[in-house]
C-alpha cells in the first residue's frame, strides 16, 4: 500500500477518494442549502456567488443536490461491491476448488448471467423490486458478481495445482484448513484488485439506473437523475447536466486510478 | 437464413436508412411518440389519433366553431324524440385506393368496433346504439340499432336520447374502413390502414418517420403533397430541429418556452392556445383519509397554482375552477373553486382532525410529473401534510391507480370529443369506477342524477345548463384539486400557411395547411 | 474447425433456454399490467378480460411458457402486444441500425485507441505519454450518458457542426456523435491494452537484436510489439462489440437511434412480453455468436491455440 502511494497519480486519486467520501459523510454540514427544499422564484438561475453551480428547475441549489448525491452513489456503489465480491469469491472458490459437477454448474450459472444485456438485465431486476434503494444495489450485484466470480475461480484453479497446495494435501490437511489457509490469502491480493476495479463501474450502474428513472425515489438527489432531469434544459441551463455528470466522472476516475494502482503494484500482468 | 440474414444487415448497414429527397410542398412535424397502430377499432394513443384523423374520415367531423359537421354524410337528421339518427351519404365518397364508400361499409365498420372479437378499447364510442351491448357480448348476430335501408342511407337508433352523440362520431374509432382490405391485412391493418380521408399513408418506418400523401379521391382536397412526421421523443432533440429548420411545426414544451419568449425571433414565430384538457389531483374518495370532505378542500387550499403554472409550467397553463375546460363551457359566476389560502387549509385539517398519516402522492414517471409533484409535496408539507411521492412506471402507475392504491394521484384527462360531457360522465358517474375512467371512486347519487338528465338533452343550449349544474355539484364535492388546463404553445415557421390549432389532435384533417412559395 | 463451431453452438443451447427460463420469471415478477397500459383512458372490465384472454395471460404460467417455445421452435418470435407488429419483424428492422452503430463505435475505438496507445509505448513516460494516460482514465471514467450530452451540447448547439440526434438520411454526419459517445470507452481501454503490452515487448531482448539488425523503428514496433497486443485488443473488442449489438441503450435513447437497446427498453417499460423475450433472446444469441467469432480469431491468431 506505502508503493502505491509513491506514485503521484495514485495518491492524487485517493486524495480525490477521500475528499468524495468526506462530502458524502459530511454532507449535511458542508451543503450551503437543503438539497431538497426549493424556492420556484429561484429556479434555473446560472451560478452566481451564492449558488455556486446555479440552479435547477425547482429552485434548488445544484451544489447542495451534487454534494448530498455523493452519498447516494457511495453508498449504493460499495453496498453492491461488497455483495457481489462476496457472492463472486464464494462461487469462484467453491467452483474452482470443488471442481467437478459444482464447478461446471458455478461456470454454467456465472455465464447465464453473462449472457444478458447488464444494464437491461439491471434495468428487470429494479423493475421487479419496485426501484428505491435495495433494489439498485441488489440488481448490480446480481448482475456484477459474475466477472468476479470467474477471475477468482480462474486463479483458484491454477493455485490448486501449484505444488505448495499438493504438498500441503500430500501432508494430510483438510480441504478447508487448505482454503482458508493457503489458496485464501494467496488470492486476496487478485481480490483486492478486482474489488477496486469494480467499484467504479458499480458507481456507473448505478448513475445509469438514476438516469433511466429508476434509482432512489424523488425527490431524493442522485447524480444520475440530476443529469436525466437536466436534459430538458441542456438550452437553457446546462449547470443541471454538466456539474453531476461531471462528480460523476471524477468519482469513478478517482476509483480506477487508485485501483489501476493497485493491480500495477500487486501484478501489473493482470489484463484487467 | 442465417446467411442472408447477415447479408441483409451488411447490405443494410451500408446503405443506411436513405430518407426520401425532400420533397417540394411537404409539411414537416414531430411526433413524440410512435403511434402503436392505424387501426381505428384499437387507436387509443394521441399520436395514433393524430395521424388516423388525417387518413380515415367519419360519418362527420369537428367543424369549425368545435361543433360536429358532415363529412362522409351529405345530410344529417335527428328525430323529434332524439333517438334517430338520419345520415345520407355523399355521392362522391371514396375511399383512397377509389371504391365508392356505402352504408354497408359503414355497418361493417361499426360492427367491427363493437364486435367481441376486435376486443376493443373504444367499444363506448358507440355503445349507445340500440342492441350494441347485445351485440359485445355476442348475444346478437348484428346490431339492431344500425339500419341501412339503401347504399347511402344509415339510420342509427339510439337507447335513450344522447346529446352528445354526434360527437362521439367524430372520433377517430368511428371513422369507416374498407371491408375487403381489412379482411386481406387481418392482423396487420394496423400497418398498412386504408380510409376515407384526405391522406393516405405513403409509408412507415416504426419509431423513425411517417410519411403521408395526398389522397387524390378526397372531395375537399387538401393543398400539401405531402405530411412527413419525424418521431422524436426528446424535447430538446425536437427544439434543435425545429431551431435549425428541419420542423415545420412544434408544440413547446415548458423548458423551452422561456427560451423561445427570450428570442425577438422565436417569440414572433408561437402562438398560445388553452387545450381542452384538464391536469388534477384526484383523491381516492371512497376510504380515509380522503373520504372526508373537508380534508380534500384544504388540500385545494393548500396549492398555489398560478405559482407552479408560472414557475414550473413557464406559463403555459390557466388555473382550472372546475373538471370542464371554459372554451366548452363557459364559466359561469358561481362557480368558485377553491383558492390558494394555507390558513384556511390548516383550519380545515384541524376541524377534520387533523393531519393524516403520511399521504402518498403517486405519479407517473416523467420529468414534469416530476417537478409539479414535487412543487405539490412542498406547499402541503407547509400546512403540515407529510406527502410522500411514489414514481411509478405508466403500467405500474394506472394498475396501482386502478386498485386505489393511492391517498392522491396526479392524472390529467384529455378530451377526445368536444362535448362537456367527456369530462364529467366518464369522470364522475359511479358506475365508471377504476379504469373506465372514474379513478377517484367519486360516487355521488346527486351528480349521478344531474348527468343523466343533461346528457338526455338533444338542445345544445339546455344541455349547456344542465352540464353547469353538473360542474356546480361536482366542484362543492371535490373529489379532484382541479389543477390547470394546460395551454399549449406551438411555434409554426413563417413559410406554414393556414395554421389552425385543434386541441383535438384528431380533429384536424390538415386540409387548411399549406406552404409559401420559395 | 468446424466440428469446434458446432459443438460450441450445441453447448449454447441450454444457455439460451435458461436465459429463456429465467427472463420468463423476471417478466411475469415485474408489477404493473401491459392490458392497463393498452387500453387507455377509459375501459370498462369486460373489455379487459377479452384482451387478457386473447393475449393468452389467463392461462398457467407453464402452460404460457410452453407456448412460447413452441412458437420458437416454428421460428417466430411472437408479435408485441402494443403495436401487433411481429417482434423478429422489428429486430430485422432495428439491428441494421444499432450494427451500423456498433461497427462505427468500435472503429472509432480501435483507430483512437491504437494510436493512443502506440504513441504512449512508444514515447514513454514523456508529455505526449502522460497527456494519452490521462485522457484515457477519462475516457474509462465519463458515463456514456453524459459524454453524450454534452457532446450535442458543444457540436449540435453551439457550434452547429453536427446534427443533435436521429439517423437522418443515412449520412455519416449523424453516425459521428453517437459513435464517439459509444466509442470512447472501448477507446481508453484499448490505449491502456496497447501500451501495457507493447511496453511488455519493446523493452525485451529480441527488439534490441531486430533494431541492431537496422530494420526500422516503425516496422519494429508495429510487427512485433503490436502483435503481443492483439490478443487483448481482440477479446475486449469482442466484449465490447458483443455489449454494443445489444444495443447501447442509453446512447440509442439520447441520439435518437433506432436500434434494439431502445426497442429492448420500451419494452421493458411497457410490460411488453414477447418484446421483451424476443429483444433478450436476440441479445443473448449474438452474446453467444460474438463469443465464438472471437475465439475463432485467436486460433488464427496465434497459432498454439490451433493446435489444441
Amino acid at each position: 500500500m506505502r508503493r502505491v502511494l509513491k506514485r503521484k497519480s495514485a495518491a492524487a486519486a485517493l486524495a480525490v477518494l477521500v475528499l468524495v467520501s468526506a462530502t458524502a459523510i459530511l454532507a449535511p454540514l458542508i451543503a450551503p442549502f437543503d438539497p431538497l427544499e426549493g424556492n420556484l422564484d429561484e429556479a434555473r438561475m446560472s451560478p452566481t456567488r451564492t449558488h455556486l453551480f446555479g440552479t435547477d428547475e425547482q429552485g434548488r441549489d445544484v451544489l447542495s443536490r451534487v454534494l448530498f448525491g455523493a452519498r447516494v452513489s457511495l453508498l449504493i456503489a460499495i453496498a453492491a461491491t461488497v455483495l457481489a465480491t462476496l457472492i463472486g469469491c464464494a462461487a469462484g472458490l467453491v467452483g474452482g476448488y470443488v471442481g467437478g459437477k459444482v464447478d461446471m454448474a458455478v461456470v454454467a450459472i456465472s455465464d447465464l448471467t453473462l449472457a444478458f444485456p447488464s444494464l437491461l438485465l439491471a434495468v428487470a431486476i429494479t423493475a421487479v423490486m419496485g426501484g428505491g434503494f435495495h433494489s439498485v444495489f441488489l440488481a448490480l450485484a446480481l448482475v456484477g458478481w459474475a466477472t468476479i466470480a470467474r477471475l477468482v475461480r480462474g486463479l483458484v484453479i491454477s493455485l490448486r495445482e501449484s505444488e505448495y497446495i499438493m504438498a500441503a494435501r500430500a501432508a494430510g490437511c483438510g480441504h478447508l484448513r487448505i482454503v482458508i489457509r493457503h489458496i485464501l490469502p494467496n488470492a486476496l491480493p487478485l481480490i483486492v484488485v478486482v474489488t477496486s476495479l469494480r467499484v467504479g463501474a458499480f458507481v456507473l450502474g448505478e448513475s445509469s439506473l438514476s438516469f433511466l428513472g429508476l434509482g432512489l425515489k424523488p425527490p431524493a438527489p442522485t447524480w444520475g437523475s440530476m443529469v436525466s432531469l437536466g436534459r430538458d434544459y441542456l438550452h437553457s441551463a446546462p449547470w443541471m447536466t454538466v456539474f453531476p455528470g461531471a462528480a460523476i466522472a471524477i468519482t469513478i476516475l478517482a476509483f480506477n486510478v487508485v485501483g489501476d494502482a493497485l493491480r500495477d503494484e500487486i501484478d501489473p500482468r493482470l489484463k484487467l | 437464413m442465417m446467411r442472408r440474414l447477415i447479408a441483409v444487415c451488411w447490405v443494410v448497414a451500408l446503405c443506411g436508412c436513405a430518407r426520401a429527397p425532400d420533397a417540394p410542398n411537404t409539411l414537416r412535424l414531430r411526433l413524440d411518440a410512435d403511434p402503436s397502430t392505424l387501426d381505428p377499432a384499437r387507436i387509443v394513443d394521441v399520436s395514433g389519433g393524430e395521424i388516423a384523423g388525417k387518413i380515415f374520415a367519419g360519418l362527420v367531423r369537428v367543424g369549425e366553431t368545435g361543433e360536429p359537421v358532415p363529412e362522409l354524410a351529405a345530410t344529417v337528421a335527428v328525430s323529434d324524440d332524439g333517438l334517430v339518427y338520419t345520415f345520407v351519404l355523399k355521392d362522391e365518397a371514396r375511399f383512397s385506393n377509389g371504391r365508392p364508400l356505402t352504408s354497408a361499409d359503414v355497418r361493417y365498420s361499426f360492427e367491427r368496433l363493437l364486435s367481441p372479437k376486435t376486443a376493443s378499447p373504444r367499444r363506448w364510442v358507440l355503445g349507445r346504439i340500440d342492441g350494441a351491448d347485445d351485440y359485445a357480448q355476442g348475444k346478437a348476430g348484428s346490431v339492431q340499432g344500425i339500419e341501412t335501408p339503401d347504399e347511402n342511407t344509415v339510420l342509427l337508433k339510439l337507447e335513450k336520447p344522447f346529446g352528445p352523440f354526434l360527437s362521439l362520431l367524430t372520433m377517430p374509432n368511428a371513422a369507416i374502413v374498407p371491408q375487403e382490405v381489412v379482411e386481406a391485412w387481418g392482423e396487420d391493418f394496423g400497418s398498412h390502414p386504408v380510409g376515407a380521408g384526405p391522406f393516405l399513408l405513403e409509408s412507415w418506418q416504426r419509431d423513425v418517420r411517417l410519411v403521408l400523401r395526398r389522397n387524390p379521391h378526397y372531395s375537399d382536397g387538401p393543398k400539401l403533397d405531402c405530411m412527413e412526421y419525424e418521431i422524436i421523443p426528446e424535447d430538446f432533440a425536437a427544439s434543435s430541429e425545429f431551431e435549425t429548420g428541419n420542423l415545420d411545426i412544434l408544440q413547446l414544451s415548458p423548458a423551452d418556452i422561456p427560451r423561445y419568449n427570450a428570442s425577438s425571433r422565436l417569440r414572433s414565430l408561437v402562438t398560445s392556445h388553452v387545450g381542452l384538457n384538464t391536469y388534477y389531483l384526484g383523491f381516492i374518495c371512497d376510504r380515509a383519509p380522503f373520504d372526508d370532505v373537508r380534508l380534500r378542500h384544504a388540500v385545494s387550499h393548500a396549492i398555489d397554482r398560478q405559482k407552479i403554472i408560472d414557475s414550473v409550467l413557464a406559463g403555459s397553463a390557466v388555473v382550472a375552477d372546475g373538471p370542464v375546460p371554459p372554451t366548452i363551457l363557459p364559466a359561469a359566476d358561481e362557480r368558485q373553486a377553491p383558492g390558494y389560502d394555507p390558513k384556511v387549509a390548516i383550519r380545515l385539517i384541524a376541524e377534520a382532525g387533523g393531519a393524516p398519516e403520511t399521504i402518498g402522492l403517486y405519479l407517473s414517471s416523467g420529468r414534469e410529473e416530476l417537478s409539479v409533484c414535487e412543487a405539490i409535496q412542498e406547499y402541503l408539507r407547509k400546512v403540515g401534510l407529510d406527502v410522500e411521492l411514489h414514481m411509478l412506471e405508466w403500467s405500474s402507475f394506472k394498475d396501482a391507480v386502478s386498485r386505489g392504491e393511492p391517498d392522491i394521484f396526479y392524472l390529467s384527462w384529455w378530451a377526445d370529443y368536444p362535448d362537456p360531457e367527456n369530462f364529467l360522465f366518464p369522470t364522475f358517474h359511479s358506475s365508471n369506477w377504476g379504469s373506465a375512467g372514474n379513478r377517484s371512486r367519486f360516487a355521488s347519487p346527486e351528480v349521478d342524477a344531474a348527468i343523466e338528465t343533461a346528457v338526455a338533452e338533444t338542445d345544445a343550449a339546455t344541455r349547456a345548463d344542465g352540464y353547469a349544474q353538473v360542474e356546480k355539484l361536482v366542484v362543492e364535492a371535490a373529489p379532484w384539486v382541479f389543477l390547470w388546463h394546460r395551454k399549449q404553445f406551438v411555434a409554426v415557421q413563417p413559410r406554414v400557411v393556414g395554421f389552425r390549432f385543434f386541441p383535438i389532435r384528431s380533429a384536424d384533417r390538415g386540409v387548411q395547411l399549406s406552404l409559401r412559395e420559395g | 474447425m468446424y466440428k469446434y463451431i458446432l459443438r460450441r453452438v450445441l453447448v449454447a443451447i441450454p444457455t439460451l433456454l435458461g436465459v429463456t427460463i429465467v427472463t420468463f420469471v423476471l417478466m411475469k415478477s415485474l408489477p404493473g399490467n401491459p392490458v392497463e397500459a393498452m387500453i387507455g383512458e377509459r375501459a370498462d372490465p369486460q373489455v379487459v378480460e377479452e384482451i387478457r384472454a386473447q393475449l393468452g395471460m389467463d392461462r398457467h404460467v407453464v402452460v404460457q411458457y410452453t407456448g412460447y417455445l413452441w412458437l420458437l421452435c416454428r421460428g417466430e418470435l411472437g408479435r408485441s402486444y402494443f403495436t401487433n407488429v411481429p417482434v423478429a419483424r422489428s429486430l430485422m428492422q432495428k439491428f441494421p441500425n444499432t450494427l451500423r452503430l456498433a461497427v462505427a463505435a468500435m472503429a472509432v475505438a480501435v483507430a483512437i485507441g491504437l494510436v493512443l496507445g502506440v504513441v504512449s509505448a512508444v514515447k514513454r513516460d514523456s508529455l505526449a505519454d502522460r497527456f494519452s494516460t490521462i485522457v484515457a482514465s477519462l475516457g474509462i471514467s465519463t458515463p456514456v450518458f453524459w459524454l453524450g450530452l454534452i457532446l450535442i451540447i458543444v457540436f449540435a448547439n453551439w457550434l452547429g457542426w453536427l446534427p443533435a440526434g436521429g439517423m437522418g438520411d443515412g449520412r455519416l454526419s449523424f453516425l459521428v456523435l453517437p459513435a464517439i459517445a459509444l466509442g470512447t470507452r472501448s477507446a481508453a481501454y484499448i490505449a491502456r491494452i496497447t501500451r501495457s503490452a507493447m511496453i511488455e515487448v519493446l523493452s525485451q531482448d529480441y527488439i534490441r537484436t531486430a533494431r541492431a539488425k537496422g530494420l526500422s523503428t516503425l516496422r519494429v514496433n508495429l510487427r512485433h510489439a503490436l502483435r503481443n497486443a492483439l490478443i487483448p485488443i481482440v477479446t475486449l473488442v469482442g466484449v465490447d462489440f458483443g455489449s454494443y449489438l445489444n444495443g447501447a441503450v442509453l446512447t440509442e435513447t439520447i441520439f435518437r437511434w433506432d436500434g434494439i437497446g431502445r426497442y429492448a427498453m420500451d419494452g421493458i417499460a411497457g410490460r411488453d412480453y414477447p418484446v421483451i423475450l424476443g429483444t433478450v433472446l436476440f441479445g443473448a444469441a449474438v452474446f453467444v455468436v460474438v463469443n465464438l467469432m472471437v475465439d475463432v480469431s485467436y486460433a488464427w491468431l496465434d497459432p498454439k491455440v490451433r493446435r489444441r
